[in-house]
């Protein structure tokens, strides 16, 4: 085989061995969820969250900066808007969590996008204790209390990170909406992790 | 090279197909060179694209209040060392190549798959799939875009099966949404591989084309045969082969401008192609054979084995001639010349050997025709007279050296009745040259038709002189050569010498032949028309040597035929009957008939017998000068029987 031969197979090697690795890292970053929590099974008392005794509550912790977290702002508009046909009880609070104190923390696109949603109600989580109160840790976590204030679902509603779309947990959410029923276990949540104070942070693991 | 294959069956030879596939594969890979450039800098403008999307879309990701670059950006950025500078740099090194197609094909789709992760499967990129087919049909191969669709489809189908979300973003309600994906680039799969297939259709036809012009610039459009241009290419490559040995063969068809003129051009071509098929076949695969002119073909024989190999395939192609031809009705015999040049020892140049191959055609030709002759000293000897001859002949119309001699025709062996012009040329060097030699040369200079001007103007100046000296009507007869005869002005011309030497039309006679006459029978018999009605006379001459068609008697308007000197010359009873039937059936139609070629007493009464109404020939006179011919006429003045005797000692 010639120099330029050598030179094309060598290029094309490395080329299929370089996309493949692309490929391997970039679904393990898309594929790889936020870390895990516990939410509280029941309507945490300490929140300032107003509810309303007659409806369910629906709860999303979101990264004011997370770009995975539009997937997730798309699912839920998707499920609100079939929702709000069916079961116009329940009640959305979208809430951004930002550090104490920090400047530069403005509404962007995602905070639009928010306040579009369907009777979705959208408010800033001041150094994250509300999201401490409910043990979220990750942007796009997604919590539903019934009217009672028992938790009905809790986890991720995307099927990875920034990818919009059918996924199991989106249908478990629609179907704890539908049926009263709590979802069998709480789901991955894809996205960035939340701005959480180092005591946060320990209470919450805690 | 590429190996597009043909997708229609031509019509053509396998060379000319050939041809067509080496034309068609050179454009096509001169079209793949520049769709590989442009696909090229596709994929630099898609990367930069790639970069900035993933940059807008999601530059960063987030760890609670601590950022990294998002692993999108980096992915659009390092697509570039990944897959989209190599496949520029394949590309770079092996231009226009199949495989390169296929490898630009797979990093264009690569970035459509990853622009579609990047965007989180959102629908509109999608469209990026379909804008990728339609940029790599620019290279009109369809396996490109198999290859392209095989890639999308494997990615759709595990990516659809195992991440739905990635490939069909919002839009996975069904489980058979990629059935859908999939109908859609197989629907414009289709419509771009139609188009492909049409593209290339077309090349071929263009290609064809270009074959069929390439063909004809090269080879002779009548016989098939490689022509001038052609011959030169092989004769170098020939000659370039370590030990280059062999020979040039000039062949030229003995008296085919004859059978042209009397069959007509359409069944001359014909005739053409059928000896040309005979000469090729002598020659075989080994050899060039060339058709350089209206009859005349060279042969190139490579690596013969010298004089012995040429001469004897020289043999060989007149051996083939001998055959007769048949083209419809008509059943016909020709002979060739053979002029034959070797290389190395006669030159290494085609021209010169081509020169001295046509010498000793000329020879041969000069031989009697129907021959074979190598090239020689003496052969060049006499070519380089023969130049010199064609040269000196420019001078010999201005200086004076072209002769009028008369040669008596004699009514019934009753009295001289009038004296045909016949040229002779007294070179200053070679002396006296009969016309055999020079009208040939004065034909090919083309100084015939002012010599022909000229003699007859002489002929008449001299008949009019007569007709005072003699105080008795005595006409003279003039040969009048084919570009005489075409000329549109002929008649006029005629008239005009007519009427500065002052003649009586009626004395005078034109002689043409067969051939001439019948080369345009339309021309010919209005010309002829217009000069009888003038007066002039008109005999056909040389009767009885060419094809002799009747019809044509019935047609043309004439005076006299004049009966071959061949016909005379042979005394068998056949002949003899010939003659008589000849006679026989002019006097029937009112032509008076003239025998050439007397020579004998014996001819001269056989004729005679057979109620010929003129006669001419040596045993009469030979041609004499035009001063002798006063002489003449007062021996023999009206109503004297002529006496040969006086008649020879007269022309003594």
């Amino acid at each position: 085989m010639s120099s330029r031969g050598l030179l094309a197979a060598g290029l094309m090697g490395f080329a299929i061995v370089a996309t493949l690795s692309g490929v391997r890292i970039l679904i393990r970053f898309d594929q790889t969820p936020g870390a895990r929590s516990v939410a509280p099974p029941h309507w945490p008392i300490a929140s300032a969250i107003q509810r309303h005794p007659d409806h369910g509550k629906l709860l999303v912790f979101v990264h004011p900066f997370c770009p995975c977290s539009t997937a997730t702002l798309a699912e839920l508009a998707r499920i609100l808007t079939r929702q709000s046909a069916r079961a116009p009880q329940l009640e959305a609070t979208i809430l951004f969590v930002r550090p104490k104190g920090a400047t530069g923390w403005q509404p962007g696109h995602l905070w639009d996008t928010a306040r579009e949603l369907p009777g979705a109600h959208v408010m800033w989580d001041e150094d994250g204790q509300e999201a401490q109160r409910f043990g979220a840790r990750t942007s796009g976590e997604v919590f539903l209390y019934d009217s009672r204030g028992d938790l009905l679902f809790h986890g991720g509603i995307t099927g990875s990170r920034g990818h919009a779309g059918d996924n199991y947990a989106a249908d478990q959410l629609i179907l704890a909406l539908n049926s009263g029923r709590p979802a069998r276990s709480a789901h991955l949540v894809f996205g960035c992790a939340l701005p959480l104070s180092t005591s946060a942070l320990a209470e919450v693991r805690q | 090279m590429t190996h597009i294959t043909r997708p229609t069956k031509a019509l053509l030879s396998s060379a000319q197909q050939q041809k067509a596939a080496d034309y068609f594969h050179a454009e096509f890979d001169l079209l793949a060179g520049r769709v590989d450039r442009m696909m090229s800098w596709l994929l630099l403008t898609e990367w930069a694209g790639m970069i900035v999307t993933a940059a807008v879309l999601a530059p960063r990701t987030w760890n609670g209040v601590s950022h990294s670059v998002n692993p999108h950006v980096w992915a659009a950025i390092l697509a570039g060392p990944a897959f989209i500078l190599p496949a520029i740099l394949i590309a770079k090194l092996y231009p226009a190549r199949p495989f390169t197609r296929h490898v630009i094909a797979a990093a264009q789709i690569l970035v459509s798959i990853l622009l579609i992760d990047i965007t989180g499967g959102r629908i509109e990129t999608h469209f990026h799939v379909f804008g990728s087919l339609a940029f790599l049909a620019f290279y009109r191969d369809w396996r490109v875009l198999i290859t392209a669709s095989a890639l999308t489809a494997v990615d759709h189908i595990v990516r659809g099966i195992w991440w739905p979300q990635s490939v069909y973003g919002v839009l996975t309600v069904s489980p058979w949404r990629w059935v859908e994906h999939g109908w859609w680039v197989a629907f414009e799969d289709f419509f771009l591989i139609l188009s492909c297939k049409r593209s290339i259709e077309e090349m071929w036809a263009v290609a064809k084309h270009e074959a069929k012009l390439h063909w004809g610039a090269y080879h002779d459009v009548l016989t098939g045969l490689p022509n001038r241009r052609m011959l030169r290419k092989c004769f170098e490559t020939a000659k370039c082969r370590p030990d280059a040995r062999g020979a040039v063969l000039f062949i030229d068809l003995d008296r085919f401008k004859q059978a042209n003129d009397t069959l007509g051009h359409t069944l001359g071509d014909r005739l053409l192609v059928l000896v040309a098929e005979r000469l090729a076949g002598v020659l075989g695969d080994g050899h060039t054979l060339a058709r350089i002119g209206g009859d005349e073909f060279v042969g190139v024989l490579n690596n013969s084995g010298g004089e012995q190999d040429a001469t004897d395939i020289g043999a060989r192609l007149l051996a083939a001639m001998a055959g007769s031809f048949r083209i419809d009705e008509h059943e016909l015999l020709l002979s060739a010349s053979v002029g034959i040049s070797l290389y190395p020892e006669h030159g290494m140049d085609l021209a010169i050997l081509q020169e001295r191959a046509d010498n000793a055609m000329y020879a041969a030709k000069s031989r009697g025709r129907n021959q074979c002759a190598l090239f020689s000293a003496e052969v060049a000897r006499r070519e380089r007279m023969m130049q010199q001859i064609s040269q000196d002949l420019y001078l010999a119309l201005p200086h004076g050296q072209l002769r009028l001699h008369f040669q008596p025709l004699v009514e019934r062996c009753v009295q001289v009745v009038g004296f045909e012009a016949l040229l002779r040329w007294a070179h200053p060097v070679h002396g006296m040259i009969p016309p055999s030699e020079f009208i040939p040369l004065a034909e090919r200079s083309g100084l015939i038709a002012a010599i022909g001007e000229w003699v007859l103007r002489e002929a008449c100046r001299n008949c009019a002189t007569w007709q005072c000296e003699s105080g008795r009507p005595v006409g003279v007869a003039v040969n009048v050569s084919g570009v005489q005869f075409e000329q549109d002005d002929f008649g006029d011309r005629v008239m005009a010498v007519l009427k500065e030497c002052g003649l009586d039309p009626s004395l005078l006679t034109l002689e043409l032949t067969e051939g001439v006459l019948i080369r345009d029978v339309t021309r010919a018999r209005r010309h002829l028309s217009g000069l009888r009605q003038l007066g002039v006379r008109v005999a056909l001459d040389d009767f009885g040597t060419g094809y002799s068609s009747l019809s044509y008697l019935a047609v043309l308007p004439a005076d006299t035929i004049k009966l071959d000197r061949s016909f005379v010359n042979r005394e068998s009873s056949n002949a003899t009957a010939i003659i008589d039937s000849v006679i026989e059936m002019a006097h029937r139609i009112g032509l008076r008939v003239v025998a050439e070629g007397i020579e004998t007493r014996t001819q001269s009464d056989r004729v005679l017998h057979l109620n010929c109404d003129e006669l001419q020939g040596f045993y009469f006179s030979p041609p004499v000068p035009a001063d002798s011919v006063a002489g003449f006429l007062a021996l023999h003045r009206e109503g004297c029987h002529v006496d040969v005797g006086v008649l020879s000692q007269s022309a003594a």
